[in-house]
């Protein structure tokens, strides 16, 4: 028996009429008055993995959420459903409508009323990313394994492209409809002896700003040159953050979360951005090194993300930190209205870009007497939230630098630090440049600083 | 108690439900007439596996040497209770569902999945499906040898009632009465602080059909909650507090709405009450940095058995297939240079199976169709096999051969959806008690000066050879005696020292099951089985603060 109500798309994702048609259905099946928000993801993707030289795995994958929330006399419900259908829309609803029962009026709606901002739509959409279909994908594969394959070493690698649109429908507001592509690429050369291991990889939402031979290139080398890595004793080293090291240290400093203002300001949530008496935040303070610029703009062509969220929030260009004092925090639109008295938030989507220099990786290298030079950390656990303390691990390329020169492989290093000190101990940076951070992109540049903390050496390579 | 599926009247939910609403409100909801539903219908079973069947049947008509497919439906609620009112707290309501189709073709596989099961779908995913298959084998293929698998054909459900048969008024009414359980008792008790929950209830209904004759489905429920007595005014410190205390029984696992009416919460809150209020009570003092014996409760020590063994002996990852995701295996990249050597103390036997009850990795086939095993990964302190798959397992041929081990698969596969292509998970663990009475209690008498961990968890590096572990609850040991909290320690270990330094292994009374997650694959899906472990003794293990720095 075929399923008559099934209500597929006629492309890989969802158009807007399409979406338009499944909003206006959903709120005809709505009863008891009160109001429905509707948004839905819809979603395109096709990837393609490989490990030990070979393909091992792919897919071409559609998917679809519907979100529905039931707002009745200021109470709210909200049910979601990936299937599209008459049946299955008709039941979100009503378990939406049953849902609001359980929840107080708390009369969001007459202090919040309907509202977005206007917004610059940034250029999201590529067709290279799109029309990177599963043969051309199979061909760049075979194509990436082979210098791995021809210096006897094993590639590892992930190819994943995308196209999806976010479509929300706020009753008394225009409707929107945003599409958008995503690419990444990310490889992994391993020697098939264990004893060294290379890793680079980027995103974009254009697959054409992806260097994919010069990223193999990049895994393959410092593979080689990471082979048979020596001990050395842990400690405070000066050291030469890559780019996507620099990524992975700092980033939760400037996640969503960590930039809400209300937790910076809540008496019982301790937060990095906490001022120094209760419900304070410590915007006005200089926390980092002064040439420390950390900003946030969905229209940069080279940092672009969506410019709305889920529930109507539209993303705002702003410096959080400006010449290393902080200058804003996140926070929602009830904030905004009730404590700033104006009638928008100003949310954080986990984007950021970090200001740089001039100087290369390879002048910090030649500058330093004795140093580390890390290719990425992995395996973070945040230790204190206040101070940002986190522990974790260097992998895939780690070499000491010694006069000048990038004297030998050494063993991975456990380490022990706070962004907070890092950022504060900054000796030169590097241009900013786009790193792999699927989602959230970021845009970081290479930091060489003093008194990074090591606190073990570990065998892992 | 005894649940039928009912149809709910919907003045008498409300009041049982006890939110002040207003006259308009009321009015607005009774015009909007509850659906006499509870939940979605199952899925018909005979029409999923036909969608299936037709997929299976048009990718070998293609040339597919092998096809599965596979659809699945997720029903999921979430109860989040916030500051002593249930009104106040948020239930997240939602399904997914997909059809997945998988081939394999001239030795490499092709993919495709959708959230539109029907006959026409079928047939397009498994066009996709091949034409994917085709493009990999014209350029890298795996060539991969397949391992021989029996069919099976027949639906299995869970044991347990499922949840959404429970009125939802039934439902939250239950937890209310928790809440004014703990309110009733903590009243002019310090420390025993707000006791906020998450519930979660699941039914996930998954359908298999392969080109090897497997024609399959199963139901299973999933329920837990996480409900926290916290020493709610206690100060906190990195690593250190609140100190909760938890209810027994209600962790997350495989079963269904008796596991809340089961747990006999009424006896408990008492208790709980009253323990969280005496933790509230007891100091805190700095770490005292050095090598020490270290008592680890199950909870602990189960954490520790997922961190290392359970993920450190997926063949996979050993043999380097996750090295651009997760990581390596300390115990690769040759396996077999490690089978049949010692990897921990000869008091340390591991097995794993997907079967016990309750355990969150239990099914009866696995995502290929296969009847899960039950195995020995370590034998009194000697590794003696991998966690393998179908893919996989005949890299182990010569030491199944060498040990007269039949080289079949142990039922690993598993998908976070039918959106996600099979990959192989870990299975349920035990880390087997001791036989002999040994409690806890025992073992922190046996130390003399030592550190108890309490909850909590490991960390490891990206190849599990060395890691940390931490708990809100680390606890001196002075004198075979539990002595103050301490604040911001940790143990610092590296894997094969830590699991070789076992002192004593506790008795069954010791046991705790708990759960554990592990992200694997790209794109990460998440797997989730249950451990069972006991208390350990181990000694000579390094305590740091965490918070020092180099």
């Amino acid at each position: 028996m075929q399923n008559k109500d099934s209500d597929k798309p006629a492309g890989r994702f969802l158009s807007p009429a399409e979406c338009d048609e499944l909003t206006s259905k959903t709120r005809a099946f709505a009863t008891g008055g009160g109001s429905t928000i509707v948004s839905i993801n819809t979603k395109w993707n096709g990837n393609i993995r490989w490990a030990r030289n070979r393909i091992t795995s792919c897919g071409d994958v559609r998917s679809n959420r519907l979100n529905v929330t039931r707002n009745i006399v200021g109470a709210r419900g909200g049910s979601s459903t990936d299937r599209i259908s008459d049946k299955a829309i008709k039941w979100a609803v009503s378990r939406a409508e049953r849902l609001s029962q359980f929840r107080g009026e708390n009369g969001e709606d007459a202090l919040y009323p309907p509202y977005m901002e206007s917004y610059e739509e940034p250029k999201l959409w590529f067709d290279s990313s799109f029309n990177l279909l599963a043969k051309e994908r199979a061909e760049i594969a075979a194509e990436l394994i082979k210098p791995a394959e021809s210096e006897g070493m094993y590639a590892s690698g992930f190819v994943s492209v995308g196209g999806s649109g976010l479509s929300l429908n706020i009753p008394g507001l225009d409707p929107k409809y945003v599409r958008y592509t995503d690419a990444e690429l990310s490889i992994t050369v391993r020697d098939p002896k264990g004893t060294g291991s290379g890793w680079a990889g980027v995103d974009w939402n254009d697959w054409n700003r992806i260097d994919a031979k010069g990223i193999t290139e990049i895994a393959l080398d410092k593979c080689l040159r990471s082979r048979n890595p020596v001990r050395i004793e842990p400690g405070r080293y000066t050291v030469v953050l890559e780019p996507q090291a620099t990524h992975d240290f700092v980033r939760s400093m400037f996640s969503a979360n960590i930039l809400d203002r209300r937790f910076a300001e809540h008496r019982d949530q301790p937060s990095p951005y906490s001022g120094f008496t209760p419900e304070t935040s410590k915007i006005g303070l200089r926390l980092f090194d002064e040439r420390i610029t950390v900003s946030h703009n969905p229209a940069d062509p080279n940092c672009a993300f969506l410019p709305i969220g889920y529930h109507g929030e539209v993303y705002h260009k702003v410096n959080w930190v400006e010449n290393g004092v902080l200058k804003q925090l996140a926070h929602g639109r009830g904030y905004g209205i009730q404590s700033l008295g104006i009638n928008n938030g100003l949310p954080s989507s986990s984007a950021y870009s970090m200001s740089g220099g001039t100087t290369s990786v390879e002048e910090m290298i030649a500058s330093t007497e004795r140093g580390v030079l890390v290719t990425r950390f992995s395996n973070i656990d945040l230790i204190d939230r206040p101070s940002m303390l986190q522990t974790g691990y260097t992998r895939d390329g780690l070499w000491l630098i010694e006069k000048g020169k990038v004297s030998k492989a050494i063993k991975n290093m456990k380490f022990t630090e706070t962004p907070f000190h890092t950022l504060n101990n900054i000796v030169a940076l590097g241009p900013p440049t786009r790193v792999y951070s699927p989602a959230y992109p970021a845009v970081v540049p290479a930091i060489k600083a003093q008194d990074f903390s090591f606190t073990a050496t570990v065998e892992a390579i | 108690m005894a649940i039928s599926r009912r149809n709910f009247v919907v003045s008498g939910g409300i009041a049982a439900v006890g939110i002040g609403i207003s006259p308009l409100r009321s009015q607005v909801l009774s015009a909007a007439t509850i659906r006499n539903d509870q939940a979605p219908d199952l899925l018909p079973e005979g029409e999923m596996l036909d969608y299936a069947a037709k997929a299976v049947e048009s990718a070998v008509a293609a040339g597919a040497s092998y096809a599965d497919a596979r659809l699945y439906r997720n029903v999921k609620q979430k109860f989040e209770f916030e500051d002593n009112d249930v009104v106040s707290g948020k239930i997240a309501d939602g399904e997914v569902i997909s059809m997945g189709v998988r081939v394999l073709y001239r030795g490499a596989w092709g993919f495709a999945a959708s959230p539109f099961p029907d006959m026409e779908e079928a047939v397009l995913l498994s066009k996709s499906a091949i034409e994917q298959a085709q493009a990999n084998s014209a350029a890298k293929p795996m060539e991969i040898e397949w391992s021989a698998a029996p069919a099976y054909k027949g639906r299995w459900i869970s044991p347990g009632i499922d949840p959404f048969v429970v009125p939802l008024e039934e439902r939250v009414d239950f937890f209310n009465s928790w809440r004014n359980e703990v309110k009733e008792y903590r009243d002019g008790k310090n420390y025993a602080g707000n006791g906020d929950a998450e519930i979660n209830f699941q039914r996930q209904e998954s359908f298999l059909v392969t080109s090897e004759g497997t024609r399959v489905s199963q139901v299973r429920y999933i329920c837990g909650a996480g409900l926290v007595l916290g020493a709610k005014d206690r100060e906190i410190h990195p690593l250190t507090g609140p100190h909760g205390v938890a209810p027994r029984g209600i962790n997350t696992q495989l079963g269904g709405w008796e596991i809340f009416t089961n747990a006999k919460m009424a006896e408990q809150i008492p208790r709980l009450v009253e323990e969280s209020a005496l933790k509230g009570q007891i100091g805190v003092m700095p770490v005292d940095i050095g090598r020490y014996s270290i008592v680890m409760d199950g909870a602990f020590a189960g954490n520790l058995l997922g961190a290392t063994f359970g993920r450190a002996t997926h063949l996979d990852i050993a043999l380097g297939f996750e090295a651009n995701s997760i990581g390596t295996s300390y115990l690769g990249p040759n396996p077999l240079d490690f089978l049949g050597t010692k990897v921990a103390h000869p008091s340390i036997n591991i097995k794993a199976d997907r079967s016990g009850e309750k355990k969150l990795g239990t099914v009866e086939w696995d995502e290929e169709g296969i009847k899960p095993q039950t195995f020995d990964l370590v034998k009194d302190g000697i590794l003696v096999d991998y966690q393998t798959s179908r893919e996989n397992v005949s890299y182990l041929k010569d030491w199944y051969s060498k040990t007269g081990k039949e080289l079949k698969p142990q039922g690993l596969s598993t998908a976070a959806s039918a959106l996600n292509i099979q990959q192989q998970t870990s299975p349920n663990l035990e880390l087997v008690a001791n036989s002999q009475s040994n409690s806890f209690e025992a073992m922190v008498s046996e130390v003399e000066k030592g550190y108890a961990i309490i909850g909590g968890g490991a960390q490891t590096s990206f190849n599990m050879r060395e890691g940390t572990g931490s708990s809100r609850e680390i606890r001196e040991i002075r004198n075979g005696k539990l002595g103050n909290f301490v604040r911001s320690a940790a143990i610092m270990f590296s894997t094969p020292d830590i699991w070789s330094q076992i002192e004593k292994i506790g008795d069954a009374s010791t046991k705790v099951t708990g759960g554990y997650g592990m992200y694997k694959g790209q794109p990460y899906q998440e797997s989730i089985m249950s451990v069972d472990a006991p208390a350990l003794l181990v000694k000579e293990i390094p305590v740091i603060d965490a918070t020092r720095k180099a």
